[in-house]
């Protein structure tokens, strides 16, 4: 049976059917050749169920702050201020673009839209600076992963809706990894531009005047951060309705810097209905995937074969690990994470691990998946925003070095727990 | 056994489940042979809840357990053995369940295409308070977190405000203080680890969550007699352990979360807020014009008389004469 | 042959009269779809502020933010369809020529059809149910159902309609050869069409790109 779903789930994504498609059919086809009960015929609830859900709207509200910002040139100015401050360290630009992106790209809900407004701003920097163009590109689209790490994150919200794990501890424990892989990218590039300084670009001087100036352009992402975080934390909102508040938030910096006009505001609701009719589309199917699991029993083999396994804890979670890192090679992010959450996280909290650890750990596994070749949405990203100018293989080779950061902060998150749940513990 | 059949068993996190998984184990040898159920519990089929009765009623399922909550907004009479505060004792609560079973029976046959195979309650569903309360006057102004209507109706009477927030986000909503007190099982509370984040547990129950077996009406009128005989016998005292095994669990459940002798659940050390008879009689005026007016009118004037004539009578509840 | 070809432009003209009409009211969902979440974004801030500064309560804002969801979502999957963004693999797409890619595009829209015609069926069925049996939420508000389920219903329907009259369009496309149509109708969005899309968007917005410093 596992084979079967793996050949028809791979077989129909080489075919290029769309990915909730792909879930929706192998669930229909499992269904028919190996459910007892005629499962299919709860097509309708089910998807109702999926939809009609009270935290998942926080995705398209988060999708919709985002691109207020976007539109209304909010993101763009912040990386301008970025610039301003970053630009001195070795590596320059690069560094902005982690930073704007770190703070943006959870927000905005699309990898695309954040990657667009720094990619289209930065690229034409690479040839007047001189930068290494593979390892510029590879630092737009690693840096395009963090911000499904640091709250709020659409991510993490959709963790917390299949598992039952705290939203609100959830952001607490994203926020120290974060932050820190985030500073680690910098100093990836920072040693890589150390080591080749033939790398590194021009050195860029801003004044202090020019930086003063940038300043003011923080604060909306800052405030927004704020308003949305901090309202949970005040015991104003809850994680949901803190999305309804940030949407609030957004339009009024809109409003503030006189760009709340119908045109942005009809750009923002088309880029919002896109990205939120691409997401739920695919969590709807994954929903349906999940019932149909559990309906033919597939759910209960898989749940039998970790159980059955003698290795122990540390052994089982390595080979969750693993299967992650591979299924992430070919996999869309969103429908690997809510094909198989459902299915794991009651594993691995069996085994005696934290369920809000193993959201942070999974969130890490997805962002790799997100720059694995061959298909990593964000390498598809940084090389469309580049336009025809060289090969995928440019990106590629790019963003290797932030993947083994990137692995190297698993590693660290599985040894130390604490990275991640001090933070939950000490606040929470 | 010739006849097999495939049952959906209640979430895997109850007690309850393990309760059925032995019951469906035993049952081949309990019935001679006639019948083998093979069961998952709902999460492990995917499903959330609302959804079973239409898969029952359809037969994409052929047997069910379901909360009978989840159904109030299919028919008002599935409100009726749940309504807040009606009936506050184990026993009174067993007597009002065999008084309507067989309304239920009726209406899930008629209307739903389902036979009722037993009626048991989950544990007491009661009050969960982050902010001190000394007795029912205290929830006058505090905001509460309630999920149905009549729930709704009794803390509008106590002078509560409602407030519905999802399930999911209840534990950081007490944590933070965007709700007071919020309303769930005296087991669930605890196996949720609800006292990290409130203090106060007032016990009075105002909801059993009465959980069903039911089977479609074709499949079950395609067994032989001898089966249905059987399957009802054995579901029968499947019904008989879980009323049981509920007194024993409340009892367990509150005494963890307060401090008491802990033999299932968590420690823990919530104040135990006592019910007081000032306490009992606002109660009984909550009952009178707060719970029974609204549901009456939501269930109609037949269906109200109908009530009285069965759980009221059993519990010695009598209409108001106008 | 110029007769069949003839025709077949005919019945592609007719076709194009129907998918206006179709885009137009995926258009209208996006301002319907924008507006309904502004609309309970208001609503949450409305409640947030009764609760903490007066005790009160809206109630059921959670309730509303679901129904919210359901529909704007299921509309965003016309938009979606129309703009081509639902995300498919293009392992073996990009490699392909311009013919392989359109038999590939058959397929996808097909694989899609299929599996929405599905849930479109049953969700019909769901719809009838509770309208008959005048199912109501389970939560203080008892909503009757049918209201959020119709909506949600007749999106689904759009978007299905959508797809298989594009499913229609492209084949005629491609029957009188005009592959560059089909791909623009029902081909897989290219990188650098996704970015052109995304520019397009933030230009209609009034946005110029500013120089970094
Ligand atoms: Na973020
Ligand atoms: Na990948």
């Amino acid at each position: 049976m596992i084979a079967t779903t793996l050949i028809v789930l791979f077989g129909l994504m080489i075919l290029s059917v769309p990915v909730a498609a792909v879930l929706g059919l192998t669930g229909v086809i499992l269904s028919a050749l190996y459910a007892f009960i005629p499962a299919t015929r709860a097509a309708g609830t089910i998807s109702w169920s999926a939809m009609n859900d009270g935290i998942l709207v926080a995705v398209p509200l988060f999708v919709l702050m985002g691109e207020i910002l976007l539109r209304s040139g909010v993101a763009a100015r912040m990386y301008g201020a970025m610039a301003g401050w970053l630009s001195w360290l070795p590596g320059g630009l690069m560094h902005a673009n982690i930073g704007t992106s770190m703070l943006f790209a959870a927000t905005s809900g699309s990898s695309v839209a954040t990657a667009a407004t720094v990619g289209t701003t930065a690229i034409p920097e690479i040839k007047r600076h001189g930068y290494n163009e593979p390892l510029f590109l590879g630092s737009i689209a690693a840096s395009g992963t963090l911000g499904i790490l640091i709250p709020p994150s659409i991510n993490l919200i959709i963790y917390g809706a299949l598992t039952n794990a705290s939203i609100p501890s959830l952001y607490l424990a994203g926020f120290i990894p974060g932050i820190g892989l985030a500073l680690m990218f910098s100093l990836t590039v920072w040693i890589i531009c150390r080591l080749r300084p033939d790398m590194a670009g021009d050195s860029i001087h801003v004044s202090w005047a020019e930086r003063r100036n940038g300043l003011p352009h923080l604060i909306p992402p800052i405030a927004i951060f704020f308003l949305v975080v901090g309202s949970i934390y005040a015991g104003w909102a809850t994680p949901t309705e803190a999305a309804a508040l940030g949407v609030l938030g957004a339009l009024g910096i809109a409003a503030l810097s006189r760009s709340l006009t119908r045109a942005m505001l009809h750009a923002a609701f088309s880029g919002t209905m896109r990205t939120t009719g691409m997401l739920l589309a695919i969590v709807m199917a994954a929903y349906f995937l999940n019932y149909i699991f559990g309906s033919v029993g597939l759910t209960t083999n898989v749940v039998r074969f970790f159980e059955g396994l003698t290795w122990g804890p540390v052994w089982t979670l390595i080979t969750i690990i693993v299967f992650y890192l591979l299924l992430g090679l070919f996999m869309e992010t969103l429908s690997l994470m809510v094909a198989t959450v459902p299915i794991f996280a009651p594993i691995v909290v069996s085994l005696g691990y934290d369920p809000v650890w193993f959201g942070i750990l999974v969130i890490l596994l997805i962002e790799t998946a997100m720059i694995t070749p061959p298909v990593g949405i964000n390498l598809f990203v940084v090389q469309g925003v580049r336009g025809p100018g060289g090969p995928l293989s440019d990106v590629v080779r790019g963003v290797l070095p932030f993947l083994a950061t990137l692995l190297m902060a698993v590693v660290l998150v599985v040894l130390f727990p604490q990275i991640v749940l001090f933070l939950p513990e000490w606040l929470g | 056994a010739e006849t097999k059949l495939k049952a959906l068993g209640y979430t895997s996190n109850l007690y309850l489940w393990p309760m059925e998984e032995a019951f469906y184990a035993e049952l081949p040898a309990a019935t001679g042979d006639l019948v083998e159920i093979e069961a998952v519990p709902h999460d492990l089929a995917g499903l959330k809840g609302p959804e079973v009765l239409s898969m029952l009623q359809d037969g994409t399922l052929q047997i069910a357990a379901q909360n009978i909550s989840y159904m109030a907004g299919e028919d008002p009479r599935f409100e009726a053995l749940d309504l807040a505060g009606v009936t506050l004792t184990a026993e009174d609560a067993r007597k009002a369940t065999e008084a309507y079973k067989p309304v239920l029976s009726a209406v899930m046959e008629e209307k739903f295409n389902t036979h009722l195979l037993g009626l048991a309650p989950m544990p007491s569903q009661i009050f969960w308070c982050r902010t001190e309360i000394g007795g029912l006057n205290d929830l006058s102004g505090k905001k509460i977190r309630v999920f149905n209507s009549t729930l709704s109706d009794f803390v509008a009477g106590a002078g509560g405000t409602t407030v519905t927030i999802p399930f999911v986000e209840v534990i950081p909503a007490l944590q933070r203080g965007v709700a007071d007190c919020a309303v769930t099982g005296t087991a669930s509370g605890n196996s949720a680890n609800w006292f990290e984040v409130t203090d106060f547990l007032y016990p009075m129950n105002v909801g059993w969550s009465m959980v069903f077996w039911a089977a479609n009406k074709e499949t079950w009128d395609g067994l032989s007699p001898e089966t249905q005989a059987a399957l009802s016998e054995q579901y029968a005292k499947l019904e008989g352990m879980a009323w049981e095994e509920q007194v024993k669990r409340d009892v367990d459940a509150i005494a963890c979360s307060t401090g008491g002798e802990c033999s299932y659940g968590k420690a823990a050390n919530m104040t135990l807020v006592a019910v007081s008879d000032a306490d009992m009689a606002k109660h009984a005026e909550i009952i009178k014009d707060y719970v029974l007016p609204n549901w009456s009118e939501r269930c109609g004037a037949d269906c109200t008389a109908e009530w009285y004539a069965t759980v009221g009578a059993a519990i010695g509840l009598a209409p108001e004469a106008n | 042959m110029v007769g069949a070809r003839k025709s077949l432009l005919a019945v592609g003209q007719g076709l194009e009269k129907v998918l206006k009409v179709l885009r137009a009211l995926s258009n209208a969902g996006i301002w319907a779809g924008g507006a309904m979440l502004l609309l309970l974004s208001h609503g949450v801030g409305a409640e947030i502020i009764l609760r903490r500064l007066f005790d009160r309560s809206l109630g059921g804002m959670d309730e509303i933010g679901g129904y919210v969801l359901a529909i704007t979502a299921t509309l965003a999957f016309s938009e979606a369809l129309f703009s081509r963004a639902h995300i498919r693999i293009g392992i073996l797409h990009g490699r392909l020529a311009p013919k392989g890619r359109a038999v590939l595009d058959v397929i996808a829209l097909i694989g899609l059809i299929w599996f929405f015609s599905i849930i479109l069926w049953f969700g019909w069925t769901m719809l009838m149910r509770n309208w008959g049996l005048g199912t109501r939420s389970m939560t203080p508000m008892q909503t009757p159902l049918w209201i959020p389920q119709v909506m949600w219903v007749a999106a689904m329907a759009l978007f299905y309609l959508s797809a298989v009259l594009l499913f229609l369009q492209g084949l005629v496309s491609m029957a009188v050869g005009d592959w560059a149509r089909a791909a623009s109708l029902i081909g897989a969005r290219n990188d650098i069409e996704e970015l052109e899309d995304e520019l397009a968007l933030s230009a209609q917005a009034g946005l110029h790109q500013e120089e970094p410093r």
